[in-house]
C-alpha cells in the first residue's frame, strides 16, 4: 500500500503546524498550504488523497477551492470556526467528505482522515 | 405599565352636587324672607288701620253719649227751678222727645229714708212711688255722691235687657236724681255697604270686660277675640264701656293681602327655574369634563402602550447587539481552542514514558478546561443563532424520556416523573430537546448533588404545560425577576445564557415560560407549548 498524501490548508499558522505534526506522526505524508490559491497550485502539482481545509480564509475560501478542484474530486474535509449555514450547505453540495467544526477532538479527526483515505474514489 | 386612572377632581363633584341645591335654596330663602316681611308689613298696616277705625268709633260714641248727660241735665235743672219739681220735670221731659218720637223713659227719684223712691215718671220708666232696688238703686245712690253721669250695667227687667243712666246734684236739687232707662236691642244690628264702618265688625259692652249679657250694640254675633281685634274704651260717666272691633274684610284691600303670596310664588318659580338652568349647565360641563377625562385616559393608554413597545424594542436591540458580540467572540475563540486542543494532543504524545503519569494529570486538567471553554463558546453561539423553529408534531413524553437518558440525574438525585396522557405538541424537536436538557441540568445543578426533581406534564386547554421543579436552594424575588436576562448568573460556572436561550426558543414556539421560587423550598419552571392541531379531514 502506497503512502497516503494529505494536504493541510489553513491560514492560521498554529492550526496548520499542529495538524501537520499530528498527521505526520500518524504516518501520513503531509503537505501544507496557507491559502486557497496555494492549495490549488499544490493540487495541480501533486496528487493528494485527502485535503483538510479551513473554510474561512483570506482570498479564496475553502468552499470555492473545493468547487474548483474538478474531476476526479479528492476527499475534502472542511473545517469551520464560523462559516454561515448556507456556505456549509454549498460545501456539502460540492461533495465535501465532511464538515467539522473547531475545536474538534483530535482522535475524531484522525478517524475521519483514515476513513476518507480508505474510501475508494 | 399603564398608570392607574387618576381619581376625578374632588371639586367637580362637590360643586356639581351643591350648586344646583344651593342657588335655588338661597333664592327660596330670599323669597320666604320677602314673603314674611311683606306679610308683616301688610299685617302692621291692617293693624294700624283697625286701630284708627276703632279710635274713630270711640270718638263717635263719645260724642253720642255726651248727649245723654246734656238731656238729663236739662230735666234736672227744670225740676230744681220749677215751683213743683214733679210738674216741671214732666213738662220738660215731654218736650224732649227721643229718637223714636216718644217721650224718653225717665224718672225723678228722691231719697226717702235711705231708699230711692220715684217721685215722677214718663214712658217705661218705673212708675211713681216705686221704691228702686238693685242696679237702679245703686246708680241713684252713686249719682247723689257723684257730680258726673252714672250708668248701670245691663240688666234684665220684664223680659227686656235694659240699661240706666242717672245724674244727681249739683245738676238736680239736693237729694233728687234724674234717672233714664233704655231697652237694649238683643239682635245684631244689620250693616249695609253704605254705612260708615261697614268694613269692621264691632261689639260694645257696658263693662270694661267682654261679657255676653252686657252687649250694648253688636254688628256681629261672633265673639271677637285674638290678636287682630281692635280695642277701645269709651268712658260713660263713671263707667267704662268696652269696644271690640275686627275687620270684616282686609282693610288694606285684597291686592295688598295677596302681595306676600305673589312674592312667595314668584320666588319659588324663580328658584325652580334657577335649579333647572344650573342643572342643565352643570350637566353640559360634566359631559365636557368626562369627555376630556376619557381622551386623557386614552392618551395615557396609548402612551403606556408606546412605552411598552419602546422598551421591548430596546430590549430586542440590546439582545441583538449581545448576539452579535456573542457570535464574534465565539467564532474568534474557536480557532485558538482548536489549536490548543491539537497542541495538547501533541504534548501528550511526546511526553516520555517516565514523565507520563506526572504530566498526564496536568494535561487532563488542561484538556478539561479547553472543553469547558468550548462549551461556553457553543452556548454563546446558540444564543446568537436565530433559527426559526421547523415545527412538526412532537411526542413530548417521548422527548422527555430521551432527554432524561441523555442527561441522567446524578447519583443522589431522584427524578419523579408525573406525565399523563398528552396530545402531540407543535414544536421543533431539536430545539425543544435543548430546552428540556437546559431545564433538567439547571435543576440538577440547583440541588447541589442531592434532592428530588419532579417532572410533570399535563394538558391545559390548547397547551401542554411542562413543570420541572427542584428541591434546591430556591431564589429570592429579585433573583427570580432577572434569571431570563442574558449574562445574569448566580452560578460559579456558566455565563448566564442557558435560560435566555430557553426562553427565546419557547417564545418562538408560541409558548410561555415562567419560574416560581421560594428561598429554601426550591424552584419550579413552568413552560407551555401549543398542542399540534391536526387539520380537519
Amino acid at each position: 500500500m502506497s503512502e497516503v498524501c494529505v494536504l493541510v490548508v489553513d491560514d492560521e499558522p498554529g492550526m496548520r503546524e499542529t495538524l501537520v505534526e499530528i498527521l505526520s506522526a500518524s504516518g501520513y505524508s503531509v503537505s501544507a498550504a496557507a491559502d486557497g490559491d496555494a492549495a490549488l497550485e499544490a493540487v495541480r502539482r501533486d496528487r493528494f488523497d485527502v485535503i483538510l481545509m479551513d473554510i474561512r480564509m483570506p482570498g479564496r475560501d475553502g468552499v470555492s477551492v473545493l468547487q474548483e478542484l474538478g474531476e476526479p474530486p479528492p476527499r475534502v474535509i472542511l473545517m469551520t470556526a464560523y462559516a454561515r449555514a448556507e456556505r456549509i450547505r454549498e460545501a456539502i453540495e460540492a461533495h465535501a467528505f465532511a464538515v467539522v467544526s473547531k475545536p474538534f477532538p483530535v482522535p475524531e479527526l484522525l478517524g475521519l482522515v483514515a476513513s476518507a483515505a480508505s474510501t475508494p474514489e | 405599565m399603564p398608570e392607574p386612572p387618576s381619581p376625578p377632581p374632588a371639586g367637580r363633584s362637590v360643586l356639581g352636587r351643591v350648586l344646583p341645591l344651593l342657588v335655588p335654596l338661597l333664592l327660596l330663602v330670599a323669597a320666604v324672607a320677602a314673603f314674611v316681611a311683606a306679610l308683616r308689613g301688610v299685617h302692621d298696616q291692617e293693624d294700624r288701620i283697625l286701630r284708627e277705625r276703632t279710635s274713630e268709633v270711640v270718638l263717635i260714641l263719645n260724642n253720642a253719649l255726651a248727649n245723654v248727660p246734656a238731656s238729663l241735665r236739662s230735666l234736672g235743672v227744670a225740676a230744681r227751678l220749677g215751683d213743683s219739681p214733679e210738674r216741671a220735670f214732666e213738662a220738660e221731659a215731654r218736650a224732649t222727645p227721643s229718637a223714636t218720637g216718644q217721650p224718653p223713659d225717665v224718672a225723678l227719684v228722691r231719697m226717702e229714708g235711705g231708699t230711692p223712691v220715684v217721685a215722677a215718671s214718663l214712658g217705661k220708666a218705673p212708675a211713681r212711688g216705686t221704691r228702686l232696688a238693685g242696679q237702679r238703686a245703686e246708680a241713684v245712690r252713686s249719682a247723689l255722691s257723684n257730680p258726673q253721669l252714672t250708668a248701670t250695667t245691663a240688666f234684665e227687667e220684664g223680659g227686656q235687657r235694659r240699661i240706666g243712666f242717672a245724674i244727681g246734684p249739683p245738676t238736680t236739687a239736693k237729694g233728687s236724681v234724674i234717672y233714664q232707662e233704655t231697652t237694649l236691642d238683643p239682635r245684631v244690628s244689620q250693616v249695609s255697604q253704605q254705612d260708615a264702618f261697614h268694613e269692621i265688625k264691632a261689639v260694645i259692652y257696658a263693662t270694661p270686660q267682654p261679657r255676653k249679657d252686657q252687649i250694648v250694640i253688636a254688628t256681629t254675633d261672633e265673639t271677637l277675640k285674638g290678636d287682630d281685634v281692635g280695642r277701645g274704651v269709651v268712658p260713660v260717666g263713671d263707667k267704662r264701656w268696652l269696644l271690640l272691633t275686627s275687620p270684616r274684610e282686609p282693610l288694606v284691600g285684597s291686592f295688598a293681602t295677596a302681595v306676600p303670596w305673589i312674592i312667595l310664588g314668584v320666588g319659588i318659580i324663580g328658584a325652580a327655574l334657577a335649579a333647572a338652568v344650573i342643572l342643565v349647565l352643570l350637566r353640559r360641563r360634566d359631559y365636557a369634563l368626562d369627555l376630556a377625562d376619557e381622551r386623557t385616559a386614552e392618551l395615557r393608554e396609548s402612551l403606556a402602550a408606546l412605552e411598552t413597545a419602546q422598551s421591548r424594542l430596546v430590549l430586542q436591540e440590546r439582545l441583538a447587539a449581545i448576539g452579535q458580540v456573542a457570535a464574534a467572540v465565539g467564532h474568534e475563540l474557536r480557532n485558538p481552542l482548536g489549536v490548543l486542543t491539537n497542541a495538547l494532543y501533541l504534548v501528550r504524545a511526546r511526553v516520555p514514558e517516565a514523565e507520563r503519569e506526572a504530566v498526564g494529570r496536568h494535561l487532563d486538567i488542561a484538556e478539561r478546561e479547553v472543553a469547558a471553554a468550548a462549551t461556553i463558546v457553543e452556548s454563546l453561539l446558540d444564543f446568537a443563532r436565530e433559527r426559526e423553529p421547523a415545527t412538526a408534531s412532537v411526542d413530548l413524553a417521548d422527548l422527555l424520556d430521551e432527554a432524561l437518558s441523555v442527561a441522567p440525574p446524578p447519583a443522589e438525585i431522584h427524578v419523579e416523573r408525573e406525565v399523563g396522557e398528552l396530545p402531540p405538541v407543535r414544536a421543533d424537536r431539536q430545539q425543544l430537546r435543548q430546552v428540556i436538557l437546559n431545564l433538567l441540568t439547571n435543576g440538577y445543578e440547583a440541588m447541589d448533588g442531592a434532592g428530588t426533581l419532579t417532572v410533570g406534564a399535563r394538558r391545559v386547554d390548547g397547551q401542554v404545560e411542562l413543570r420541572i421543579a427542584d428541591t434546591g436552594a430556591g431564589m429570592d424575588d429579585e433573583t427570580a425577576a432577572r434569571i431570563f436576562e442574558p449574562f445574569f448568573t448566580t452560578k460559579a460556572k456558566g455565563i448566564g445564557l442557558g435560560l435566555p436561550v430557553t426562553k427565546r426558543i419557547v417564545e418562538m414556539h408560541g409558548g410561555t415560560i415562567s419560574a416560581e421560587s421560594e428561598p429554601g423550598a426550591g424552584t419550579a419552571f413552568i413552560l407551555t407549548v401549543p398542542v399540534m392541531v391536526r387539520p380537519s379531514p
